[in-house]
């Protein structure tokens, strides 16, 4: 008995000095894994709550990516049912878990701002102005979500253009758009049309018309691949605007009483 | 005449006394580890491999609605990965479990053991033998993935290329920076560092399996701590972290936290699979370190598995 006890003293020292030693190893290893983002830290208490058992022992088990991915297939049934707060829980809990996955933030953001936000309009029980303010509402809880994930991964070149494209297309906020449009441009691997995007998001922001003609100009001139029908029209409106002399003018851009007389014409606008 | 005669009683005194096999024999532990790697074989594991092609196949066919190129590609990973990671769980801990009792049931355990064959040899050969099944199955599973990943990743990205080049002012550059997209959640090297990974976590596993059934009465007791040291490895970390964070915690819960801390290892450390997965770029000093740490977990937990089982009576 004596000689089971000092084995098993032994036994215990020896496990505490090695955690001991390894402790400090193990916690700066830690700290850089988490930092090159090869580890996630764990999730919440609250998230292990809602995932439930089986699920929680699974993320704990190192199969985060498997739950989460669970959840957002879980949550297709939900699209299909319209049930909308169901599938933003689901999709709540996958960001949770792999917050570092641009698709799933996009395609989350996606199904609210743009389906939800559709899909109120087939609501009889509402009447119409309530389902405008039901659609209003969705569409600021996709923007929000697709904030949230520009907080978290401002790297993402495909984050911004979709933050860009949603405030462009459902919300006409084109100084919110160029700003976004901006970021990407910082941002390698941005596609090669953000540029004259963010020159067309700023012509129609109020009080920057004149950054964007310079901006424009300087498209225009760098290269004849940016010479678009849109960045034509854009210019021609500009200098029009901006009360640009005729001397100083762009040379063969499509005025605006030319565009006046061709829709007076009928014929159809340049895209 | 004399001296000749004391000197062959001299040599003939040294051929008497039991000669002392080395502490460490590498041939030895290589021919247990052979033996255990075809003993393994033989119950045939390989089986396996079966189910997690089907696994592989279903996952590579499976395309739920919305999903884009990059996401299926990345669901092919994380599934196949956290099937082999399972896998190499389940049989880290069920197969060192049963070497022991094993050898002893077959009695093979006396015959070795009444060989020179140091008891550190065979703990070694034993636990090397667990391993090198363990990373063979990891390399037939990485391979077969890798194989599915890479024709999975060309016939999707062809098909969205092609379906991208219609659309009006898509340039040359775009598309380019969109297939690289794509690309980077298919087959490129660093994936490499995901099954290594896990066999690192295996190797730690197994380590702790084999004390831990030095000791045990049964094959059941073992495989049932073993795994539940393997889930608390997973979240003691953290939840010590909680519960010093808690003011009011009690001072012997706390210290008992700090006791399983140090002595169970951190699971956790090794599930930088899901990263991997995700395409971050790896750091190969932070996998040398993950070695490191695996190297120190295995040695220490040796030592306590040999301690055990030094002068154990069988």
């Amino acid at each position: 008995m004596k000689q089971l006890l000092k084995k098993a003293g032994l036994v215990i020292a020896i496990l505490m000095a090695g955690g001991l030693l390894r402790s400090p190893l193990e916690n700066r290893l830690e700290t850089r894994l988490v930092e090159t983002h090869l580890l996630f830290t764990p999730p919440a208490k609250n998230v292990l709550d809602v995932l439930g058992q089986e699920s929680a022992m699974a993320v704990l088990g190192g199969m985060r990516s498997v739950v989460a991915l669970y959840w957002q297939l879980m949550a297709i049934s939900d699209w299909e049912y319209q049930e909308w707060d169901d599938l933003a829980k689901k999709f709540e809990i996958a960001a949770l878990l792999t917050p570092r996955d641009t698709d799933m933030w996009i395609k989350y953001a996606w199904h609210i701002h743009t389906n939800a936000s559709a899909s109120v309009f087939d609501d009889a029980s509402m009447t119409e102005p309530q389902q405008y303010l039901a659609a209003d509402d969705y569409i600021e809880q996709g923007i929000g979500i697709l904030y949230r994930a520009v907080k978290q991964m401002p790297d993402s070149v495909d984050l911004q253009m979709d933050l860009a494209q949603v405030l462009r297309e459902k919300r006409q906020d084109y100084c919110g758009a160029a700003e976004a449009y901006k970021r990407a441009l910082e941002l390698e691997g941005h596609p090669a049309y953000t540029t004259r995007f963010y020159g067309y998001m700023l012509a129609k922001c109020p009080g920057r018309e004149r950054e964007a003609y310079e901006h424009l100009k300087m498209l225009w001139f760098e290269d004849e691949k940016h010479h678009m029908p849109s960045m034509r029209r854009d210019l021609a409106d500009l200098e029009v605007k901006l009360n640009v002399p005729e001397a100083l003018r762009i040379p063969g851009l499509e005025n605006q009483d030319e565009r006046f007389s061709r829709q007076r014409s009928g014929q159809p606008e340049v895209p | 005449m004399s001296d000749t005669t004391t000197s062959t009683a001299e040599s003939a005194g040294k051929d008497a006394s039991p000669v002392r096999p080395p502490l460490i024999s590498p041939s030895r532990i290589w021919s247990l580890a052979t033996v255990t790697f075809t003993q393994l074989l033989r119950m045939k594991v390989l089986y396996f491999m079966l189910i997690f092609g089907l696994i592989v196949a279903v996952i590579f066919n499976f395309n739920p609605s919305g999903q884009t190129v990059a996401q299926q590609l990345k669901s092919t990973k994380d599934v196949s990965f956290a099937v082999m990671n399972v896998f190499s769980m389940l049989f880290a801990i069920a197969s060192t479990a049963i070497l022991i009792p094993k050898d002893l049931e077959d009695r093979t355990l006396y015959t070795i053991l009444s060989k020179p064959v140091p008891r550190l040899d065979y703990l070694l050969g034993r636990l090397m033998g667990v391993l090198m099944v363990v990373g063979a199955c990891l390399i037939i599973m990485y391979a077969f993935l890798a194989l599915v990943l890479f024709v999975q990743e060309q016939i999707l990205v062809s098909a969205e290329l092609s379906r991208l080049r219609e659309q009006p002012q898509m340039d040359s550059e775009t598309l380019l920076n969109m297939e690289n997209d794509m690309r980077k959640q298919g087959l490129h090297w660093p994936l490499l560092y995901a099954p290594l990974a896990i066999f690192l976590k295996a190797c730690v596993v197994a380590a702790v399996t084999l004390f831990l059934s030095t000791f045990a009465s049964s094959t059941l007791f073992t495989i049932i701590v073993s795994a539940m040291l393997f889930l608390i490895g997973h979240f003691h970390k953290s939840t010590y972290e909680v519960l010093m964070e808690d003011t009011h915690a009690n001072a012997v819960v706390a210290l008992l936290g700090k006791l399983v801390v140090l002595a169970v290892p951190n699971f956790a450390l090794f599930n930088v699979v899901d990263g991997i997965a995700a395409a971050e770029p790896v750091d190969p000093m932070l996998m040398g370190q993950l070695f490191l740490v695996t190297a120190v977990y295995t040695v220490l937990y040796l030592l306590v598995a040999l301690i055990v089982f030094m002068d154990k009576e069988f």
